[in-house]
């Protein structure tokens, strides 16, 4: 009984250590999607590892077709459409070590909707832009007065617990009275 | 027919070492709730600067420098409840400190004060309701408001950690006679109101933007006065018919007012070395003001004084003071609402240009006066409530 508990509780702990693995491991796998895109004089390749999904982060990775004839730097921000409530997030960058010259990212999408990736490239041709479109999936919507009923759980809890505990109260000053 | 018999030398000292023993307990307790009112301190702080960074940078992530500390605030709170009905179970089975009389009996397995329930509960709600708003967040935007449902959720659940620390107080204040600890205890839940009443407050500053003006059936009024009215009753008459000491609701008052001078000191502070920090760029139309302590009302200290004032006479007079207070705590905290109008200047300047804010303020009254009304009717039943715990 014992032993079949603490194998239990190994295999919990080893799965969630292989979800904690899984996105680490998403860029070791082969790319979800390649795009392939000009940036001014580089042409590129823009692969995603990761379904773009509202409040998660975007895993991507960015290199050029060709090996460049010296060093390439990035800079790459997630820019919200006009119809998405959000911010631009910067990306956090790393070299590829499998595409000489290229970069792995990982970018957060706050809000589900239309995103743009604004690459900025600076190599020996010279520095250029371009924006890559992406769409971040939204999650299944939950109806307002759900939402509503969920939120104001602790103002339930205090008020029917504040008024429990007036009733409780009551009840032992009578039965005081009464004795 | 009385039996007297002399009471054995032994059994003197049991009750000695057994009184030690309590007030051990309620050291222990006390110095429980005031970690957890520092846990509180920690999410108002970070709730604070979050409803700044909002309008000012921008949510890019879930795990901002604002939510960290909220959230540590949050996580706080549960683990210092966590530990405390523990330890407090640890005792019961252990010795005499913990028992029917002095602790509340959990799953038939855990024993410990009603309010450490309350707060572990509050906490675990609030820890609930962080993910759900980044995903209403991810659905409807970052500049969703401030009452939208798991906004209200987090900081409900925060006012739950409030509530069942002045529970965990009042059941010690109610079993102890009058003496040091009394004295702490009674301060401490005045401390630990004007924390309570601050998060709540939070809610407030959503009353000085676009949402702050309300219409039925083309009758216009403003929202701040019925929200401060009521949580200025409901504080005020609270504090004094439960500690039932000369100036609680200005000690209360004071720390409100030292809460909002340092949120005005904190959160500018905060943002300026977070966003230096981390390359922010601030966002077009970023509020000027510091958007939660400039919705705080300042009223609140003359309030007091004349609750104080008027519960002091009323007592020594042997009127009816539990009415008089009632009474003082209505009046003032509707005449706070003509003091304190944030809203007026904002919306105006933002949102409403042709707002007339006199005269919305007066068709707001009968509003203002109900729900003054109400809160100090729920002061009464809290009171109550709290004057009856003792587990």
């Amino acid at each position: 009984m014992r032993t079949s508990r603490y194998f239990a509780a190994c295999a919990i702990l080893f799965g969630l250590a292989l979800a904690g693995a899984g996105r680490v491991a998403a860029q070791e796998r082969a790319p979800l999607k390649t795009i392939d895109v000009r940036i001014g004089p580089y042409a590129m390749t823009v692969s995603y590892y990761s379904e773009a999904a509202g409040g998660r982060p975007l895993l991507f990775g960015i290199a050029p077709r060709e090996a460049p004839a010296g060093t390439m730097h990035y800079q790459v921000t997630a820019v919200p459409g006009t119809l998405v409530n959000a911010v631009p997030v910067k990306a956090t960058l790393s070299p590829d070590p499998d595409h000489a010259g290229g970069v792995r990212g990982t970018v957060n999408l706050p809000v589900s909707g239309q995103w743009m990736l604004s690459i900025d490239v600076d190599g020996p041709l010279g520095s250029s832009f371009e924006d890559v479109p992406v769409l971040a999936a939204a999650p299944p919507a939950l109806p307002q007065w759900l939402g509503w009923a969920i939120g104001l759980l602790p103002i339930w809890a205090i008020v029917g617990f504040v008024l429990a505990q007036a009733l409780r109260g009551r009840r032992a000053q009578q039965a005081a009275l009464a004795h | 027919m009385a039996i007297t018999a002399p009471i054995p030398a032994a059994r003197g000292t049991a009750t000695a070492t057994g009184a030690a023993l309590r007030s051990r307990e309620t050291s222990l307790r006390l110095a429980g709730a005031l970690l957890l009112a520092l846990a509180t301190a920690a999410f108002l702080f970070g709730a604070a600067w979050d409803i700044q960074w909002h309008p000012s940078v921008g949510r890019d992530r879930a795990l901002t420098s604002p939510h960290l500390l909220l959230l540590s605030g949050i996580a706080l709170s549960g683990l210092i409840s966590l530990a405390l009905i523990l330890l407090d179970t640890w005792r019961a089975w252990r010795g005499r400190e913990v028992d029917d009389s002095n602790s509340t009996m959990l799953l038939g397995v855990f024993r410990a004060p009603i309010g450490l329930y309350i707060a572990g509960s509050g906490a675990l709600l609030g820890a609930l309701a962080f993910p759900l708003d980044d995903y209403w967040h991810t659905l409807y935007g970052i500049d969703v408001t401030l009452w939208a449902p798991f906004h209200v959720m987090v900081i409900s659940s925060m006012v739950m950690v409030g509530v069942g620390t002045l529970f965990a107080i009042a059941s010690e204040l109610n079993r102890l006679a009058a003496g040091r600890s009394w004295l702490i205890a009674q301060v401490g839940f005045a401390v630990v109101l004007a924390l309570t009443l601050a998060t709540l407050l939070l809610l407030l500053a959503q009353a000085d933007y676009k949402e702050g003006l309300a219409s039925i059936g083309g009758y216009q009024f403003v929202l701040y006065p019925i929200l401060l009215a009521f949580a200025l009753a409901l504080a005020l008459v609270g504090v004094v018919r439960v500690t039932r000491l000369g100036g609680a609701a200005t000690i209360m008052a004071l720390v409100f007012l030292a809460i909002r001078q340092g949120l005005y000191l904190f959160v500018p502070w905060a943002m300026k070395i977070a966003v230096t920090a981390e390359g922010f760029a601030y966002r077009p139309n970023a509020p000027t003001e510091v958007v939660t302590p400039y919705a705080y009302p300042t009223a609140v200290l003359a309030a007091a004084l004349i609750v104080d004032a008027v519960a002091r006479v009323a007592r020594r007079r042997g009127l009816e003071g539990d009415r008089a207070v009632l009474v003082a705590g209505v009046v003032t905290s509707v005449l706070a609402t003509f003091w304190d109008q944030p809203w007026a200047h904002t919306l105006r300047a933002f949102f409403y240009p042709s707002l007339d804010t006199g005269a919305t303020l007066l068709r707001t009254l009968p509003f203002t006066v109900a729900a003054a009304l109400v809160g100090a009717g729920a002061a009464v039943l809290l009171a109550r409530s709290l004057n009856a715990t003792r587990q």
